[in-house]
C-alpha cells in the first residue's frame, strides 16, 4: 500500500472537483465531504469545490450546530482560505430556489449558471460527489 | 485502463456495494486493473466481519473480502469514517481499549490520503453510492 504522506509518486497530480450536495446535518455526508476536500488540499492537489442543491445550506451563516450536539460545519468551511482553497463555486439556481443570497453565505463564492457548471466539470480530471 | 473505486453506500440499506462488486468483476474480466478500492462514509460498514445474514441471502461483506483476496486488491477503509461507525482493527482496539475488533482480513484502515493517492494513480475513479 502507498504511504500516508505525499511523496514523489504524487507528481502526476490531477485536478479534482468536489461537488457538495448534501444537507449540512442530515447524517455525516456533508462533514465527510468537507473532510475529503481538506485532505486533498493538504496533499496540494489542484481542486475546486462546487455547492449545489441542498449542499448550499452548508454555507449558510449563523449555524448553531451545538444546539443539536454536532460539530459546526461552518467552522470547518471557514478554514478553507487557510488551506488555500479558493476555487469555491455555488450553483446560482440552487441559491435562488432557497431564497438565499451570496451575503447569506459564510465564504466568498463565485456563482455559476448551468453552463458555467458544465464547463467547471469539464475542466477537472476527476469529480467526487458528497 | 487503471481504475479505482470509491464505495460510499452501506450494505443492506444500499445497493452500492453490490453494484461496485459487479462492476469490479466486469473490469477485471475485461482486462482492466484496479489500483485501489476505497470504502468511505457509510461504505465502511462493508468491512465488518460480524455480520450474519440469513443463509439464503447475499453476504456482501464476505463477497467483497473474497473477491479482494482472490485478486490481491488493495482495499482501504477510511479510518475516520470507520472509527465513529464501530469498525476497528486490532491496533485501534488496543489504542482505544476496546475488547473486540471487527475489520475483515485483507482490508486496511487508513486515511483520506489514500483516496487522493488513488486519484493520482488511476485513469478513472468511479463512485458508488450517492
Amino acid at each position: 500500500m502507498s504511504p500516508l504522506v505525499p511523496d514523489n509518486s504524487m507528481n502526476n497530480t490531477k485536478s479534482t472537483l468536489f461537488i457538495l450536495r448534501s444537507t449540512p446535518y442530515q447524517g455525516h455526508r456533508a462533514l465527510e465531504g468537507i473532510e475529503a476536500v481538506l485532505a486533498a488540499s493538504v496533499f496540494e492537489q489542484p481542486l475546486g469545490v462546487l455547492f449545489i442543491g441542498d449542499g448550499v445550506w452548508q454555507l449558510k451563516k449563523q449555524q448553531q450546530a451545538e444546539q443539536i450536539e454536532r460539530r459546526n460545519l461552518a467552522a470547518l468551511l471557514s478554514s478553507f482560505p487557510l488551506y488555500d482553497i479558493e476555487s469555491v463555486y455555488v450553483d446560482e439556481s440552487s441559491l435562488e430556489g432557497k431564497h438565499l443570497h451570496s451575503n447569506d453565505l459564510l465564504l466568498p463564492v463565485s456563482t455559476l449558471s448551468a453552463a458555467g457548471m458544465a464547463e467547471l466539470v469539464a475542466n477537472h480530471d476527476t469529480v467526487l460527489t458528497f | 485502463m487503471i481504475f479505482s473505486l470509491v464505495i460510499n453506500g452501506a450494505p443492506i440499506s444500499s445497493e452500492a456495494p453490490y453494484s461496485a462488486l459487479r462492476f469490479a468483476e466486469a473490469l477485471l474480466a475485461d482486462g482492466h486493473s484496479i489500483y485501489r478500492v476505497f470504502f468511505h462514509g457509510d461504505g465502511v460498514l462493508n468491512a465488518t466481519n460480524l455480520n450474519v445474514p440469513p443463509q439464503d441471502d447475499l453476504n456482501i461483506q464476505e463477497r467483497w473480502q473474497t473477491f479482494a483476496e482472490q485478486h490481491g486488491l488493495d482495499v482501504v477503509v477510511c479510518v475516520a469514517s470507520a472509527l465513529k461507525r464501530g469498525i476497528i482493527d486490532e491496533g485501534e482496539a488496543s489504542r482505544y481499549e476496546k475488547e473486540h475488533h471487527n475489520l475483515r482480513a485483507g482490508m486496511a484502515l487508513s486515511g483520506l490520503g489514500q483516496l487522493i493517492d488513488a486519484n493520482c494513480h488511476s485513469d478513472r475513479v468511479v463512485t458508488f453510492g450517492a
